[in-house]
């Protein structure tokens, strides 16, 4: 064998040592592509799992978020926001686009962002936990009162603020109407104290008014008598005069009948007589209707006569429109007695008419306004129509007078409980109906409609 | 140590003695792995350690010296296997300073079982980098020859000194760059 020989078998040695252990490599290689291969899919399928928590959890995130009733707002430092929760766009009236990266202050009134801002330092230098009110802006211009809750979280190396923003406006308004119902309460209350302190004094005044009247009535008879009796005797104080006889008497008779002014006590004493019983009918009369009126009996619907009713409750709140407007009546006398709860019926009338006043008043009386009252009989039906001269009202007040507690009288004035009340007698208690009929600066009609039956 | 070092040494060795050599230095080195290596496989870097002593023995250079050359060269295969690392690295520090947090991080996403070297850098002047290495094998001298291999890459004039510490384990050692 020559040296060549022994130099190509030693190469051909060489690359077969090369080549096996290529071939080892590339069954590593291969192994390895396998182990890793298996690795991946097995990370690719946890990776999946955790995206699919990841929805999950953020879904449900998403779901805790919106389901609060509350404004959730997220911003950064800059009070730039950043995230917000369903009930903040409903708030703000602006959709969740529209919102993100505006400012919140954008949306405090304007006199109190100064004081938010402080609430947002206080509360990222983790102040004590505050809870403030604010009025927010809203899309329609209006303001909308909140109670806002601060708090900062950390994300990302980053610190964020978290706005809790509770919308107080229906908390306000129930407790608005709290206090209009206590005050209401409270006057009702004072009310029945006068009402039944008023059915007291009518029957105390009634009776010695009964036995005034009767001895009116009984002194006006004497009067007569009397006046007979003195006629003959200055008949008889004629004769003796003219005959000479008890010239003494005679002189001192006419001595006394001019002192007296006798002509004119026996023309003034019958008509003083005459007024002082119209006066105490006119007294007895009030305190009958009082008397009626502050005893209005049970809830239980008993006939009732309603052209009496509305005639006492006239008589009652006479003090209110007497000044002001003169009242005209025209009842049906085929009314008769109609099924009726007496005290609610009585509270109706003197609610309409007490306020048919006030808006004569409100519309000013250069001349006497007028109120006029018709009562009809229709076939199963009676209506009462009680009708104004006064101010009027306009549609959108129209649309709201049987709420409870609205009102357009100055405070102090209305409780705006008056046609809630009445449309509650009418509508809920007798089944009836009632309808307005209104033109603003002419006046008003209620047009009150109660089955027979 | 990752199969590709072994990969570039085994090249570096048939380029510089011939391909017989590659094979006396796998047959001396009596390697668990017989000089079988994949780049992506894992291989105990004793294996390396017994391929630069036979390698020194036959060829006469220190080991010190056959790491700092070969750490230059795997600079240079690195750099064109691995572009990625280098792009965006203005300058030669702003490349070292990304080793630690970016490089070795990137790394360990690939190879999870991986065991890098540790660096620290402080800098006491504005031309002046000082890194800290720490390793728990002894190959100090290979990242010498790495850094001028980066030193080389980027062109830049600097002046490379280099101070070892005593560790019971592996390696430590200084090196500061100054511009």
């Amino acid at each position: 064998m020559c040296v060549c020989d022994d130099d190509k078998d030693r190469k051909i040695a060489t690359l077969r040592k090369r080549l096996s252990r290529e071939v080892r490599a590339r069954e590593q290689a291969e192994q390895l592509l396998e182990s890793k291969a298996l690795e991946l899919f097995q990370v690719n399928q946890n990776l999946l799992g955790s995206i699919q928590k990841a929805k999950n959890r953020s879904a449900r995130v998403n779901a805790i978020m919106n389901s609060i009733k509350d404004s959730v707002v997220a911003t950064n430092q800059k009070m730039e926001i950043l995230d917000v929760n369903k009930s903040c766009v409903g708030m703000w009236g602006i959709p969740y686009a529209g919102l993100m990266g505006r400012s919140v202050l954008e949306f405090v009134e304007n006199r109190q962002i100064a004081d938010y801002e402080a609430l947002c330092l206080s509360a990222s230098a983790d102040e004590q936990d505050e809870i403030k009110e604010f009025n927010f802006r809203t899309l329609d211009g209006g303001f909308v009162p909140a109670e806002v809750k601060i708090s900062t979280f950390q994300h990302d190396d980053e610190r964020f603020l978290l706005h809790l923003i509770r919308n107080v406006s229906n908390k306000k308004r129930l407790q608005k109407e709290r206090e209009a119902m206590q005050e209401e309460l409270a006057n009702a209350a004072k009310w029945e104290a006068v009402g039944q302190l008023a059915g007291g004094i009518a029957h105390e005044i009634n009776t010695p008014a009964q036995y005034i009247g009767d001895n009116l009535h009984f002194l006006s008879e004497c009067n007569e008598e009397i006046l007979e009796i003195l006629n003959k005797a200055l008949e008889l104080k004629k004769a003796c005069e003219q005959n000479g006889q008890y010239l003494d008497y005679v002189q001192e008779i006419d001595r006394l009948i001019e002192a007296y002014d006798l002509e004119y006590l026996c023309e003034e004493v019958p008509q003083a007589l005459k007024q002082s019983a119209q006066g105490i009918a006119q007294v007895s009369h009030i305190v009958r209707a009082m008397k009626n009126f502050s005893h209005p009996g049970t809830e239980e619907k008993k006939p009732f006569d309603i052209n009496a009713a509305i005639d006492t409750t006239l008589t009652v709140s006479r003090n209110e429109w007497k000044n002001i407007a003169t009242v005209v009546t025209d009842f049906d006398e085929h009314v008769g007695l109609v099924p009726c709860i007496p005290g609610g019926m009585n509270q109706v009338f003197l609610n309409i008419i007490v306020n048919a006043a006030h808006a004569i008043d409100v519309k000013g009386h250069e001349t006497m306004g007028e109120i006029r009252i018709v009562t009809r009989k229709l076939a199963d039906q009676v209506e009462i129509v009680i009708s104004d001269t006064g101010c009027g009202m306009p549609p959108e007040v129209v649309k709201n007078i049987f709420n409870p507690f609205f009102t357009t009288k100055e405070v102090g004035r209305g409780t705006g409980q008056g046609l809630a009340i009445v449309n509650d007698i009418i509508v809920q208690k007798h089944k009836g109906t009632i309808k307005v009929a209104t033109k603003e600066g002419k006046g008003t009609s209620f047009i009150i409609r109660i089955p027979c039956k | 140590m990752k199969g590709i070092i072994f990969i570039q040494f085994t090249k570096k060795v048939n380029e510089v003695w011939g391909e017989d050599m590659v094979e006396d230095l796998i047959e001396q080195a009596d390697l668990d792995s017989e000089g079988v290596y994949t780049s992506v496989g894992t291989y105990c870097f004793r294996e390396m350690v017994s391929l630069i002593n036979v390698l020194s023995k036959i060829s006469g250079t220190s080991p010190a010296d056959l790491q700092k050359t070969f750490g230059e060269y795997l600079f240079k295969q690195l750099s064109m296997k691995y572009p990625l690392f280098l792009e965006g690295k203005k300058d030669l520090f702003s490349f070292l300073a990304s080793l630690e947090n970016t490089i070795h991080v990137e790394v360990k996403k690939l190879y999870p079982e991986a065991e890098l070297p540790s660096f620290e850098y402080v800098f006491p002047a504005e031309n002046i980098m000082e890194m800290t290495y720490r390793s728990q094998r002894p190959f100090a001298d290979l990242a010498e020859g790495l850094l001028r291999g980066a030193v080389a890459h980027f062109g830049e004039k600097i002046e490379l000194s280099r101070q070892d510490f005593p560790v019971e384990k592996g390696s430590k050692a200084l090196f500061r760059l100054t511009k």
